[in-house]
């Protein structure tokens, strides 16, 4: 049987039959109670749920057990080379829910899920939330259940979102797993066992991924935290253009490959279980995520084309950063770094960075190779509540006023989606925090040619990407400098 | 051998499995020199006016059962602080996680040498140990083990984060662990006994599924075969 096409949603009329279809399923799904496998909300509580960050709660809710909940809930994994594989899984049985849903309520077999582009340089409204996503009511008058109010504010659908937020410059990464030593930790992220949020960050994990989530959410929105995040109906779509770059890394370059180390293929370290549309308990591995035409998942995307073959730059970013090398040859190096945490605000902030006298960008005795990358480490990121996301400069001229995300003195955004489930240490997380790793190397260039480049020392700003967000208590434990491959 | 180098270079915390093979390779030799280790371990060891447990011999169980426990945040030390002071970095750590332990095991082990432990009251701490195993709280001390923190790069203050997170790590150690190490420090002594305790310390750490339900049999299982 040929394989499903997930489309792209800025290609379906307003109301295509496949959107019309999904908000008459979430709403048929919302009706269900929340111990039900196929319900709306159990679905949500498999990526995260806390009871007191649930906005459905009721005293006539009867929760599922709490070894179920132990075994179904709060699964999202995250800052690990698990990350893309449990997603989708996630989205495959959450899709194959929906479907059976569709044919239950009289639609047609073989609902797929489509998948937002918002990195799409051919689209000037790209970035906007799709259409049937912020329109009150159904074509028939009914309310749409796609349409949700907790979400950042936004003029007709523009969350304003920047390009930096949605910027394609990991699908350059070279290789999948990533080290968590200092160095890339890779388009996908770095080895872990079972990881439900903390330490480094995979490259397409950070962004678009997690500044997506923010921008969308706003500070108070569903999109913004892990407990909530999947009761936003766009996040599912959010998650398919995921899954589908993911492929799109794979297929730019014959280089890029999946890991094969069989910790990965197996999970032999974690243990991934989900219902299925017949609510019947089922374990995935890896192993069977492989190829999104196989039998059990069985679908295809409507377009997985190398965004950079057109020669065009996908976003203002594509000169900048660039790709983590194919060969690691040896760990990253630590060449200087803050002793004190740094508090991140709703205004602009800056860091001094002191470098360590001896470190010149060469290896210790041992290692004779040069190092030909800089990464820039925010180690240990804390905090409460819904932060808003940050761009960050290295030695801007203006502390107070930082330069445009163009100027070359731009390293990056810094999402703090998942910061407050990371900080805490409860059954899931052990409170170590988020820690992002940016490739700075053609930003130090820069700094170099234009003798902007002390090797004492740098400074690094932060710059909220929005006004007026909140950030109680956001804090860098430890900026650092490292020398890598 | 530049390709032990290289191996090396990727694995600074292999350090703390140097420390662990020094001090099994103490204990295994046997003889004089490893009963005030054994001594601290169990009264059933003791003969009549034998040598009181010592620090050194606390310091040479924990290295032999521990050590391996360290690998992860050694590793975390290792690549997060400068290479000069790297060695420095982790013998803190060390230092800082061995504090925590010998502060309650020294006097724990004198009172040890004082009395014997009957077999059901050795029985039964295994089985708190193991119901411990269970608890959501235990779960939350295991999974503080896999926490880091940041470390300034020099100074003192460099010197007191690695101290600090060492210690910190000794009491999340202390907390999940710490039942276990008691039941088997009354019960008889048993160089095996030790490396099972080891292992399944080790394997909770890195699969953790094996933790909870499975460490618990494997805890009770345990405790009977060191009173068999």
């Amino acid at each position: 049987m040929a394989a499903r096409i997930r489309q792209d949603v800025s290609k379906l009329a307003q109301w295509d039959s496949t959107l019309l279809w999904y908000a008459k399923a979430v709403a048929d799904m919302q009706t269900r109670p929340i111990n039900d496998p196929t319900s709306w909300r159990y679905q949500a509580a498999i990526h995260g749920y806390q009871r007191d960050q649930d906005p459905f709660a009721s005293d006539s809710d009867t929760l599922p057990a709490t070894v179920d909940q132990r075994a179904f809930w709060s699964q999202c994994q995250h800052s690990s080379w698990f990350f893309l594989p449990w997603h989708r899984m996630y989205l495959m049985c959450f899709e194959a829910i929906v479907a059976a849903t569709v044919v239950k309520l009289g639609g047609p077999a073989g609902w797929s899920l489509p998948y937002w582009n918002y990195s799409d340089a051919n689209n000037p409204t790209a970035r906007r939330l799709p259409a049937a996503f912020i329109l009150p009511t159904l074509p028939d008058g009914s309310a749409n259940a796609l349409n949700v109010s907790a979400r950042a504010p936004n003029d007709n659908g523009d969350v304003g979102m920047t390009a930096a937020e949605v910027d394609l410059g990991c699908l350059a990464d070279a290789l999948y797993t990533g080290i968590a030593d200092g160095g890339h930790p890779g388009f996908g992220g770095p080895k872990t066992g079972f990881n439900h949020g903390n330490g480094p960050t995979g490259g397409l994990e950070k962004t678009p991924h997690g500044d997506v989530h923010v921008a969308v959410g706003g500070d108070s929105g569903l999109m913004s935290a892990f407990e909530t995040a999947a009761l936003d109906p766009i996040f599912w779509l959010h998650h398919a253009n995921i899954d589908r770059l993911w492929q799109v890394w794979l297929t730019r370059q014959s280089s890029h490959r999946n890991p094969t180390d069989t910790a990965w293929l197996s999970a032999s370290n974690a243990k991934f279980q989900f219902h299925d549309a017949s609510g019947q308990v089922q374990t995935y591995v890896p192993s069977q995520m492989l190829d999104t035409t196989n039998a059990l998942l069985g679908y295809q995307y409507e377009d997985t084309a190398d965004p950079f073959a057109t020669g065009a730059p996908v976003s203002v970013h594509a000169a900048v950063g660039g790709p983590m090398g194919a060969v690691v040859q040896q760990p990253a190096e630590l060449a200087g770094g803050t002793s004190v945490a740094h508090a991140l605000s709703n205004a602009p902030s800056t860091a001094q960075v002191p470098l360590h006298p001896g470190s010149t960008g060469v290896r210790g005795a041992a290692l004779t190779s040069a190092p030909t990358r800089v990464y820039l480490n925010l180690e240990n990121i804390t905090g409460s509540g819904r932060p808003g996301g940050y761009g960050v400069f290295l030695n801007a001229d203006n502390a107070a006023t930082p330069p445009a995300q163009s100027d070359p003195r731009f390293a990056g955004t810094l999402p703090m989606f998942g910061v407050q489930a990371a900080s805490g240490s409860d059954l899931l997380h052990q409170g170590s925090g988020l820690t992002y790793v940016l490739d700075v190397t053609q930003v130090v260039e820069h700094l170099k040619s234009a003798n902007a480049w002390d090797p004492h020392q740098f400074h690094v700003t932060f710059a909220p990407l929005r006004a007026g967000q909140q950030a109680p208590d956001l804090q860098v434990g430890r900026i650092s400098l490292y020398y890598g491959d | 051998m530049n390709a032990l180098r290289q191996r090396l270079a990727w694995h600074p915390e292999w350090f703390a499995l140097v420390l662990c093979l020094a001090a099994w390779s103490v204990l295994l030799a046997g003889a004089g020199g490893a009963m005030p280790a054994l001594a601290l371990c169990t009264a059933r060891g003791v003969v009549p006016g034998h040598t009181p447990p010592t620090v050194a011999g606390g310091v040479l169980m924990l290295l032999a059962m521990m050590a391996p426990r360290w690998l992860m945040p050694l590793r975390h030390v290792a690549f997060r602080s400068l290479r000069s002071r790297r060695g420095r970095a982790m013998a803190l750590f060390v230092l800082g996680w061995l504090m925590i332990w010998l502060l309650p095991a020294w006097p724990i082990g004198l009172l040890l040498v004082r009395f014997e432990a009957p077999p059901a009251a050795v029985m039964m701490l295994f089985v708190l140990a193991a119901v411990w195993q269970l608890t959501p709280q235990r779960h939350r001390a295991l999974l503080r083990c896999h926490r880091t923190r940041p470390l300034a790069l020099t100074g003192w203050r460099a010197d007191t984060d690695c101290l600090r997170f060492g210690a910190q790590q000794g009491v999340d150690c202390l907390i999940s662990c710490g039942p276990l190490m008691l039941a088997l420090g009354l019960a008889p002594a048993s160089l095996w006994a030790m490396l099972a305790a080891s292992a399944l310390i080790v394997a909770e750490l890195r699969w953790p599924q094996f933790a909870g339900r499975r460490a618990a049999l494997f805890t009770v299982l345990l405790g009977f075969a060191t009173l068999v």
